[in-house]
C-alpha cells in the first residue's frame, strides 16, 4: 500500500507561562491510500496536536520542532520552507481541498454570524473555478447527502438554527466539499448525544468510502475504532506506544496501557461486574518522565522504565510496540 | 420587527414625557427665576410685570399644564432670556453645525477605531501595538478642554496649518472634530482590539483556516464581523452624544451650536430653552438606542427582536 500520509520523528513544543509543554514527542506513522488509522489517547496524549501540527493549524504558542510530513508527494515541513510564504500558499491550496478535517465540537466550530450556507460554500469557492449558482447547487447537493432535510432553505439560516448533531452534519460536509484525499476527524462524535453518535460515525464512513478518501480517526472510543478502523496508534504522554492492525490491538495487546485500556471497556460477552480503571493519572508534559511516560501507573514497571525510553520492538509488518517488557522477553527467546 | 419599533417609539415617548414632567419640576424647585442672578438689578414692579407676562406667575401646576399643552402642539415657546426669539428658530440655527460636526467626529470614530484596533491586534511590530494603546490611554483620559487647546496652540497658533474659529470651509472642521471624536476613537480601537484578539482565539477561525481560505479572508470574513459586534453597542449612545454637541469644544472654536447653548440656558434659568433641549437630547439618545438594537439585530442573527 502506497503511503499518502508520512509522518517522521514529529515533535510538538508549546511555549506557555509555566514553561514548555512538550505535547508531542518523537511520533511517526503512516496513513495509506483509502486506509482509515485510528488514534486512541486519553485527554492530553497529544492526538489532537499531532494533527493539528499535520494542518499546520497550531496555536500561536505552538510549534513542530523536529520531524518531517510528508502528504502525497508535498512536503508539509514548515522548517524546510525559508520563505515562509511560499509554505503558507502550498497549505492553502492543500487545506479543504486534499486534506480537510471534521471537528470535535459543533457548538463553537461554525461561524455564528454567518449563514451555513456561505460557511460550506467556502471551500468550493477556495478550490474551484466555480460560479455563485453552481456553488449554490452543489452546497445543497452536500447538505442533501449528509442527511439535512430542506437544505434550500436551510442553506440560509445561521448555526444556531441547527442542533448538535445536525451543525456536525455540515461540517462534515464542509471536510468533504472537495472529496479530499485525507480526512482527518478529531473526536467527531464526543460532543453529540449517544444516540446521535452512531448515525453521525455512518455518516462519515459512509461519505469517506464514495469519496475513497483515507481516514484518521482521533478518539477516546475504543468501541468506534474496532467498528471503522484498519490500524490504530495507541499514544501516550506524547508518544506513541503501540500500534496494530484492529485485530492485533484487540486480541493480542503488547503494551500494558493498551491492555489497560481494554480492561476498562465493559465487555458484555465476559460476565464481569466490575470495570477495571487503571489507578493514577498520565504524566506532566511541563516535565515529561526521562523513561517510558506509563512507567508511574504500570504495574509492571521494571527499573529501566524509569530512566530509559523503550525502543520499538516489532511483532509483525504491522504491530510495533514501545515497551521494555517486549523487549526482554524477545532479547530472553533469542538466548 | 415593525410592531417591535412602533413599541419601541411608544415606550420611548412615554420616557420622553416622564423626563420632560421631572425636568420641569426640578427647575422650577431650583431658587432663583429667568429674572434673578444676574439681572437682579431690576425693579421688583419690573419683575412683576415680567413673570406676568411669561406666565411665571400662575401656579405651577396651571404652568405646567399650559407648556405641556403647547409642547405636544409642536410649540416650544420663545427664549425667556433672548428676547422674542422662538425656542424652535435657536435650535434650527444651532443644530446643524453642532450635526455636521457630531457627524463627521462619528465617522472619524468608527473608521478610524476599527482601523486602529485591527492594526493593534494583528501587527507584529510590538511599539505599534504599544504606541496604538498608549494613544488610546491618553485619548480615554485626557479632558477634551485640555486637547482641544492644545490641538489649537499647536496647529493653529504655532504651525499656523489650520484654522480655529468657526466653521467656514471644510479645513474648519479638522481640529474641533479631531478634538470631539479623540475619546470614541480610543475606546473603539480598544473595543476592536480585545474583541480581535478574543476573535482569533475562537475554534470557527481555526475552521475557517481548515478549509484553505488565506489567513487575511479569514479574519475580515470570519472574524471583523464578530469582533464588531460589541462597538455597536458602544457606537450607538456614542453617536447621539456626539450629535447633541460639546459645550466645551463649541466654545473653544467659537462655533455657534446647540451645545453651548445648552449649558448657558441652565446658568441663565432660560426655562423654555431648558425644556426644549432636554427633550431633543432624550429623543436622541431613545432614538440612538432603538436604532442600536435594530443594527445589533442585522449584525448579530442570533439577537432576535421582540422577544
Amino acid at each position: 500500500m502506497r503511503s499518502l500520509l508520512d509522518v517522521r520523528h514529529m515533535s510538538v513544543d508549546f511555549t506557555t507561562d509555566q514553561g514548555i509543554v512538550h505535547a508531542v514527542r518523537d511520533v511517526s506513522f503512516q496513513v495509506g491510500e483509502h486506509e482509515v488509522l485510528g488514534i486512541v489517547g486519553e485527554s492530553g496524549s497529544g492526538k489532537s496536536q499531532t494533527m493539528y501540527s499535520v494542518m499546520g493549524l497550531l496555536a500561536r504558542n505552538g510549534h513542530m520542532c523536529e520531524g518531517e510530513i510528508t502528504f502525497n508527494g508535498h512536503d508539509l515541513t514548515r522548517s524546510h520552507y525559508a520563505n515562509r510564504q511560499d509554505y503558507r500558499k502550498m497549505m492553502w491550496d492543500l487545506r479543504g481541498n486534499e486534506i480537510s478535517m471534521i471537528f470535535q465540537d459543533p457548538m463553537t466550530f461554525l461561524n455564528p454570524v454567518l449563514p451555513v450556507g456561505k460557511q460550506l460554500m467556502e471551500p468550493l469557492f477556495n478550490h474551484m473555478k466555480i460560479s455563485r449558482a453552481e456553488a449554490r447547487a452543489k452546497a445543497i447537493e452536500l447538505m442533501a447527502q449528509v442527511g439535512i432535510p430542506s437544505p434550500e432553505k436551510r442553506l440560509r439560516q445561521y448555526p444556531h438554527e441547527f442542533s448538535g448533531g445536525m451543525r456536525q452534519r455540515i461540517i462534515i460536509a464542509i471536510a468533504l466539499a472537495c472529496s479530499p484525499k485525507l480526512i482527518i476527524a478529531d473526536e467527531p462524535t464526543t460532543a453529540l448525544d449517544v444516540t446521535i453518535q452512531a448515525q453521525v460515525l455512518e455518516l462519515i464512513q459512509e461519505m469517506t468510502q464514495k469519496a475513497g478518501s483515507s481516514v484518521i480517526m482521533i478518539t477516546h472510543d475504543l468501541g468506534m475504532v474496532a467498528r471503522i478502523c484498519d490500524r490504530i496508534a495507541i499514544m501516550y504522554g506524547g508518544k506513541i506506544v503501540e500500534t496494530g492492525s484492529d485485530e492485533e490491538i484487540f486480541y493480542e495487546p503488547k503494551h500494558p496501557y493498551t491492555k489497560g485500556l481494554l480492561s476498562c471497556v465493559h465487555n458484555p460477552e465476559k460476565d464481569e461486574e466490575e470495570l477495571h480503571p487503571i489507578p493514577g493519572s498520565p504524566p506532566d508534559l511541563l516535565k515529561p518522565p526521562a523513561g517510558c511516560p506509563f512507567v508511574d501507573r504500570c504495574e509492571q514497571a521494571m527499573r529501566i522504565c524509569k530512566v530509559r525510553m523503550p525502543g520499538e520492538t516489532e511483532y509483525s509488518k504491522t504491530h510495533r510496540c514501545a515497551c521494555w517488557l517486549g523487549e526482554r522477553l524477545r532479547r530472553e527467546a533469542v538466548k | 420587527m415593525v410592531r417591535y419599533v412602533v413599541k419601541r417609539i411608544a415606550v420611548g415617548i412615554l420616557t420622553l414625557f416622564v423626563l420632560a414632567t421631572v425636568t420641569f419640576f426640578l427647575m422650577h424647585i431650583i431658587p432663583g427665576s429667568p429674572f434673578s442672578g444676574e439681572s437682579s438689578n431690576l425693579p421688583p414692579s419690573v419683575v412683576q410685570k415680567l413673570n406676568e407676562k411669561y406666565g411665571l406667575d400662575k401656579t405651577i401646576w396651571e404652568q405646567y399644564l399650559a407648556y405641556m399643552g403647547n409642547v405636544v402642539r409642536g410649540d416650544f415657546g420663545v427664549s425667556i432670556y433672548r428676547k422674542g426669539k422662538s425656542i424652535s428658530k435657536i435650535i434650527a440655527s444651532g443644530l446643524p453645525y453642532t450635526a455636521k460636526l457630531g457627524l463627521v467626529a462619528s465617522v472619524y470614530g468608527i473608521v478610524a477605531g476599527i482601523l486602529l484596533g485591527t492594526i493593534a491586534a494583528f501587527t507584529k511590530r510590538k511599539w505599534l501595538t504599544s504606541f496604538i494603546i498608549f494613544i488610546s490611554t491618553l485619548g480615554v483620559s485626557v479632558p477634551s478642554f485640555l486637547l482641544g487647546v492644545l490641538l489649537m496652540l499647536l496647529f493653529g497658533v504655532q504651525l499656523r496649518i489650520l484654522p480655529f474659529v468657526g466653521l467656514s470651509t471644510p479645513f474648519h472642521y479638522v481640529l474641533p472634530t479631531l478634538c470631539l471624536s479623540f475619546s470614541a476613537v480610543a475606546t473603539i480601537t480598544r473595543l476592536v482590539k480585545s474583541g480581535m484578539q478574543e476573535v482569533m482565539k475562537q475554534d470557527y477561525m481555526i475552521l475557517a483556516k481548515s478549509k484553505g481560505t488565506p489567513d487575511k479572508k479569514v479574519i475580515f470574513r470570519h472574524g471583523l464581523k464578530n469582533a464588531i459586534l460589541p462597538v455597536i453597542t458602544y457606537a450607538g449612545p456614542m453617536f447621539a452624544t456626539l450629535l447633541t454637541g460639546s459645550f466645551v469644544i463649541e466654545s473653544l472654536f467659537s462655533i455657534p451650536g446647540i451645545g453651548a447653548e445648552y449649558v448657558n440656558s441652565v446658568t441663565n434659568r432660560d426655562y423654555t430653552m431648558i425644556m426644549a433641549l432636554t427633550i431633543l437630547y432624550g429623543a436622541m439618545i431613545i432614538a440612538a438606542n432603538i436604532l442600536t438594537d435594530i443594527v445589533n439585530a442585522m449584525a448579530d442573527p442570533r439577537i432576535k427582536l421582540g422577544k
